[in-house]
């Protein structure tokens, strides 16, 4: 008489625990390409890509250039696109954290504050849940924009990874 | 995307409640700086936040997100409340008529509740407007 053995919990399992693995992956491509696209000040400076080229000798002279709070000279990115870096604070907060983490915050750069970082998120028994942002202020108002033009950072990097993500996540197992 | 952001600026003129609740009017990414006076409110803005590209076998198409920006200033949260609900019954899963593109419909994905920031009210609304264009 043949026997049937039952893998079902096994492999349900396992498989969950890839997609997870997968999950997060794609979140943190996103948390990456989030930090990747914002500029940096310096760099806008010296290529002259926000609004016309400004040698390094203007920039002592110029007027409209105002140190930011690090500081140095901080030049606003054009509004609709990232915001420049300034003091790095909200790029180093950018965070990745999920729902069977450990951690109760996302790790963060060495530049956030302590108490930056993403918290753990909640979820039922069988959902894994992914959450990919900031818990600094400002991170908002950059993203929806307060009267004066937004300075999205979060949403485009969403949308340039999310269809790759989809395809990464839902291929096929080796296994 | 001009042509998109005139049809958004088209189907708000065309709608009379729109225009007697949103006495500020509509603007695209901010309004006019006021010189003299300080802006009427309740204004709308809009803006492009993101626009990707979406091939298939046999339509060319563009998956692009708006955001549309409500502003008050009135002690009350009724006029922004309502403000933001005129706005939401003119672009909820509206279809713009534009030359050359074959379908452009505007759903709309989340809001936020109202903010304040130096006095003024805001929120935030956005749109995702699949688009079709013609071959």
């Amino acid at each position: 008489m043949s026997k049937v053995e039952w893998y079902g919990d096994k492999v349900y399992a396992e498989y969950s625990k890839i997609i997870n693995d997968r999950v997060l992956k794609a979140a943190m491509m996103i948390e990456r390409e989030a930090k990747k696209s914002m500029g940096s000040s310096t760099a806008s400076i010296m290529t002259g890509l926000r609004s016309g080229a400004i040698s390094t000798d203007a920039i002592s002279k110029s007027k409209k250039l105002k140190r930011g709070k690090s500081g140095k000279f901080h030049v606003a990115s054009l509004p609709g696109g990232p915001p420049n870096v300034d003091t790095g604070r909200l790029r180093a907060s950018v965070s990745t954290n999920h729902s069977r983490s450990v951690a109760p915050r996302g790790q963060v750069g060495p530049k956030a504050n302590a108490g930056d970082g993403i918290g753990k998120p909640i979820s039922g028994e069988h959902n894994f849940v992914v959450v990919v942002g900031t818990n600094v202020d400002y991170g908002k108002f950059l993203e929806l924009g307060t009267g004066r033009k937004a300075r999205p950072w979060l949403r485009p990097a969403f949308e340039k990874i999310i269809h790759s993500a989809k395809n990464f996540i839902l291929s096929p197992v080796n296994k | 995307m001009k042509v998109v952001y005139e049809a958004i600026m088209d189907l708000a003129g065309a709608d009379m409640i729109f225009d007697a609740t949103m006495t500020g009017g509509l603007h695209l990414q901010q309004q006019e700086q006021q010189t003299v006076n300080e802006p009427t409110y309740p204004y709308a803005t809009f803006f492009k936040v993101t626009q990707v590209p979406e091939y298939t076998f046999t339509e060319l198409g563009e998956n692009m997100t708006v955001q549309f920006d409500v502003f008050d200033n009135s002690s009350s949260v009724e006029t922004i409340s309502d403000a933001a609900v005129v706005l939401k019954d003119c672009f909820d899963l509206a279809s713009l008529v534009v030359d050359g593109y074959d379908h452009i419909f505007m759903k709309r994905e989340w809001e936020t509740e109202p903010m304040s920031v130096n006095g003024v009210r805001q929120i935030s609304i956005q749109y995702r407007l699949t688009i079709q264009k013609s071959r």
